[in-house]
């Protein structure tokens, strides 16, 4: 069985530490993209989806972070490669890794379509390499750099979001939420699956767990985060039905970016979408490093290497190279149709079914521990 | 051809390069030599034929086979 790298000298995040980095990666892209795909399925019916996934999201979070809390000292890759064998496991363990480059791929791909509405001249590669040039060279300053980012910014950002929360209440008609379940109950199942998808993403943070000051107390952690999230998406999700409606709202590509475009308090506070365009970036660029760290460890967790920032330069190559070819195959609207189709059932098998396969044979064999402990 | 960020590649890779040789001579390690080979030849070569205007294969759309009926199972086409 495999044992345990000797991590001494490794950095040590405290459990906020690895909860607000959640958050500031899975919010600002959440509110940007998958409230978006939930409007195209669910409509007005969104935030019912909303509930319906946070719920599922729990038990699928409580499962992923269950699954490296218990033995403390290892991080998924290791758990795999544990669990599975060298090499079986080494095979299993390389799909995740793979995983973690599609998803940052994905977001530097959205990313730069959404700064292409900016800076419409300068062209979308140029774009895209500064962006994941930038995110490499935080990942090779390692966990601790990258975490205090993280700090620095997500209580600007909450405030900012805060803020263009209450600042849209005035234009709000609760009334354009109702009927409920119109249209029955498959759409709002298959907005649920979207962000099912979104907490199932949290995947990548299981890479990190064995670096926090008390793991045991991760999994029960993430399901009070999962109630936090909850509460920061239900009113970007209702707000932009509450104020264009649900046509308007699911024909946008950005409904949020257009929410906060039209704040409009006391005729001075006006055109706030630099805020908008802050909130994205930001919250883009830290989920890319996020998840350029965790391809990162998970290659060095492969070749057995301590130092988990060592393959910071390659995997920024390999994330643009996907990210290009996806800019040569998909337009701006396929790649949004690629994560409700095809991404979403990768995710399902990378962090639901894969993880899970691997808890349930962890467990019993666990039990198999003890009982002949208890014989002997 | 997209000329600029062709250059903006080369310099990137330039000072890439320069840290990674030193991590390389550094760590003096058979399976780090081959994992960065592999990573910088996958990573450059798709990179450099896209910014010279080469049509790649479809990567992600070779899973469709397989994707396409599972999504249909979860009703999600």
């Amino acid at each position: 069985m495999k044992k345990p790298m000797d991590r001494s000298g490794t950095v040590k995040i405290s459990n906020l530490q690895l909860f607000m980095m959640i958050i500031a990666t899975t919010t600002p892209f959440g509110h940007f993209v998958y409230i978006h795909l939930s409007y195209l399925v669910a409509g007005r019916d969104a935030y019912v989806s909303l509930v319906v996934g946070s719920l599922v999201g729990a038990a699928i979070v409580y499962m992923q972070l269950s699954l490296v809390a218990k033995p403390a000292k290892y991080t998924l890759i290791e758990q795999t490669q544990r669990v599975f064998g060298p090499v079986f496991g080494r095979v299993l363990s390389s799909f995740y890794v793979l995983f973690f480059l599609l998803s940052s791929a994905l977001t530097v791909r959205i990313l730069t379509d959404f700064m292409g509405i900016i800076l419409p001249n300068t062209p979308p590669p140029l774009i895209s390499m500064s962006v994941l040039f930038l995110c490499a060279w935080l990942v090779f300053a390692g966990l601790e750099p990258l975490v205090r980012t993280v700090q620095g910014t997500l209580p600007f950002m909450m405030l900012l979001g805060i803020a263009a929360s209450v600042l849209t209440t005035p234009d709000k008609h609760p009334e354009n939420l109702l009927p409920i379940l119109e249209k029955g109950v498959v759409p709002v199942w298959r907005g649920a699956l979207i962000y099912i998808t979104m907490f199932s993403e949290w995947i990548s943070f299981t890479m990190m767990v064995s670096n926090t000051n008390q793991t045991k107390r991760v999994p029960k952690q993430g399901l009070m985060t999962i109630a936090i999230m909850l509460l920061m998406f239900i009113g970007p999700v209702t707000g932009p039905i509450m104020i264009f409606g649900e046509h308007l709202s699911s024909d946008t590509s950005y409904p949020t970016y257009l929410e906060i475009s039209n704040i409009d308090v006391a005729d001075f506070l006006q055109n706030l979408d630099t805020i908008g365009v802050l909130l994205w970036t930001v919250g883009a660029f830290l989920r890319i490093s996020t998840t350029m760290y965790c391809a990162s460890c998970g290659i060095a967790d492969l070749i057995d290497k301590k130092n988990q920032t060592l393959f910071a330069f390659p995997v920024f190559l390999v994330v643009e190279a996907i990210n290009l070819t996806m800019r040569q195959a998909f337009s701006q609207w396929e790649t949004f149709r690629f994560i409700m189709t095809d991404y979403l059932v990768i995710v399902l098998f990378i962090s639901v079914v894969l993880p899970l396969l691997t808890f349930v044979i962890a467990y019993f064999r666990g039990k198999r521990k003890e009982a002949a402990e208890v014989n002997s | 051809m997209k000329i600029v960020p062709i250059v903006f590649l080369f310099l990137i890779l330039g000072l890439v390069l320069l840290v990674d040789v030193r991590t390389l001579v550094a760590e003096q390690s058979t399976k780090l030599w081959v994992t960065y080979g592999f990573l910088y030849s996958i990573g450059s070569l798709f990179t450099f034929l896209y910014l010279l205007g080469v049509r790649m294969p479809d990567l992600v759309r070779l899973l469709d086979p397989y994707l396409i009926p599972i999504s249909k199972w979860l009703m999600l086409r």
